[in-house]
């Protein structure tokens, strides 16, 4: 496909070339042949967690098979690098039951009415102010569903508030499909006329895609849960340490000991993730006493793209998220295409933050 | 019980002979590679107690135990007294004393050995999936196209 004048597969072809084909994971590599793949095996590595934990007779083949399944699907996880053999259990028993999880009809009814909502907004703004910066979230969609599936179960666990900082791709629709903020003061702001009486953004005389909002979302099961999106300070990745800021003042005034009630979600820019040194500035504070907020929910909004420069002309390693390695956070990766496993990647990594109180990358892979 | 500790004493001042051995070449590899190298200093107390429950009662100790305590009042020397358990791991105790006939005992046949090389690929083959299964895994909406 020429995309802008540019062989798009040579692009994405360009960073997995450079590396070195993972052999290791072709059974010959080992000694085996197509033969042995019919052949059982006895496995009990009793201190495994997993698949093999449960079933210790396994076909090769069919072994092979189901590792594919688990690994080398529409997602991929990197969770080796963590020390805490406990951690990566736990992590190695969710990813490997991932893929036998049903989705309810009633959930993917919800997915599909959320982007249905979300797209209709999207055109509305397109044919409307067809010659204003949007900075749409086309090519990521999956995204805005992830994270009103992500709040529905922050909820559940308990979640109270959770404060959100984002670059401009996909802003304005996370301001309205996530957090509520009204089409009208959205609105107002395209047409650059006062704000509605209710919330306005005061006085920072901002690109409206750099305002924020803050709301009190009502859910269906009763709870309110509070939304705070900060106004992005105009530099990329700044608003990082202004999210952690404001999540840790705002566990110390509620007295939070266990941190789970306001959590920190940031959402970056593929190539602003891997370049900027604020990231890890703020990343390595994750377990500092005076500065921790009991871990961050990152997500990566990647379009494959900064700006105009390739991936690989932007960074040496083979993700934009290696980073997260740093600060031994469990990355997930997920292919945008599949808005259902978003959902479950995105809750994944909720659970994993509340229940170990550290930092977890969700890197959605897109386009745009 | 007096009695018992008098025989647990003989059988260490018996081997004290051998004991002596050891340990002047203890960090040498021959002495490492001694069947019987668990006969140490450290190990005494333990040593004792073994035989002092051996005398009492034979199978109050583990069959190993008994092969070998069997074998050096039979007057074998240490390291031929000492059998390896043939099924070591797999939970069957169908040890007996015997005088060794000059050929080792090995633990593994052919076919364990095969079986233990190829589970342990397997296993290899399980991490290298949870480590490097994402680099295969199909991420980018747009390979299609």
């Amino acid at each position: 496909m020429t995309f802008i004048g540019i062989n798009k597969k040579e692009i994405q072809s360009g960073l997995k070339k450079s590396k070195k084909d993972p052999l290791e994971l072709d059974h010959k590599y080992y000694g085996f042949t197509d033969a042995d793949l019919n052949r059982e095996f006895y496995l009990n590595p009793e201190i495994f967690s997993g698949i093999i934990k449960n079933k210790h007779t396994w076909k090769l083949g069919e072994l092979i098979e189901t590792l594919k399944k688990i690994y080398c699907g529409k997602a991929g996880f990197e969770y080796l690098h963590i020390t805490d053999i406990d951690e990566r259990n736990w992590l190695r028993d969710q990813i490997e039951n991932l893929p036998w999880q049903t989705i309810e009809n009633e959930k993917k009814l919800k997915i599909f009415s959320r982007l249905c909502k979300n797209e209709c907004f999207t055109n509305f703004l397109k044919n409307k102010f067809s010659t204003s910066k949007r900075f749409g979230v086309e090519g990521l969609d999956s995204m805005i569903s992830g994270l009103r599936a992500l709040l529905d179960k922050a909820t559940q666990q308990g979640v109270k508030r959770v404060v959100f900082g984002m670059a401009h791709r996909g802003r304005l629709n996370t301001l309205s499909e996530v957090i509520g903020k009204t089409y009208e003061e959205i609105l107002c702001e395209f047409q650059e006329s006062k704000p509605t009486e209710q919330g306005g953004w005061g006085n920072s005389g901002d690109v409206k895609y750099h305002l924020g909002t803050t709301t009190d979302m009502k859910l269906s099961s009763g709870r309110s849960i509070r939304l705070a999106m900060l106004p992005n300070p105009s530099h990329l990745e700044a608003v990082n340490p202004l999210v952690q800021g404001k999540v840790r003042a705002t566990q110390d005034y509620y007295q939070e000991t266990e941190r789970n009630e306001t959590i920190a979600v940031t959402i970056h820019g593929d190539a602003a993730f891997a370049g900027q040194g604020v990231v890890y500035e703020t990343i390595q504070m994750y377990d500092l006493e005076d500065y921790k907020v009991g871990g961050t929910i990152h997500i990566i909004s990647n379009n494959q793209i900064g700006f105009t420069t390739t991936q690989r002309d932007a960074r040496s390693g083979l993700y934009c998220t290696d980073i997260g390695k740093a600060a031994e956070a469990p990355i997930f990766h997920v292919n945008a295409d599949e808005p259902e496993l978003v959902d479950q990647v995105l809750e994944l990594a909720l659970a994993y933050r509340l229940k170990f109180k550290k930092d977890v990358v969700v890197d959605i892979v897109g386009y745009r | 019980m007096l009695r018992n500790l008098n025989k647990a004493s003989k059988f260490i001042q018996a081997k004290s002979l051998g004991l002596a051995q050891i340990s002047s070449s203890f960090h040498t590899s021959k002495a490492l590679k001694k069947p019987d190298n668990f006969m140490n200093g450290t190990n005494s107390v333990y040593l004792e107690q073994m035989y002092d429950n051996w005398v009492r009662d034979k199978n109050s100790v583990h069959p190993a135990w008994d092969a070998y305590f069997s074998n050096v009042s039979n007057g074998l020397s240490g390291d031929q007294a000492f059998v390896m358990p043939p099924t070591l791991g797999t939970g069957q105790q169908t040890i007996s004393p015997f005088v060794p006939t000059g050929q080792k005992t090995t633990l593994a046949t052919p076919d364990l050995e095969k079986v233990i090389t190829e589970s342990s690929k397997i296993f290899v083959l399980v991490k290298a999936f949870q480590r490097r299964g994402h680099e295969l895994a199909d991420l980018d909406p747009l390979s299609n196209f």
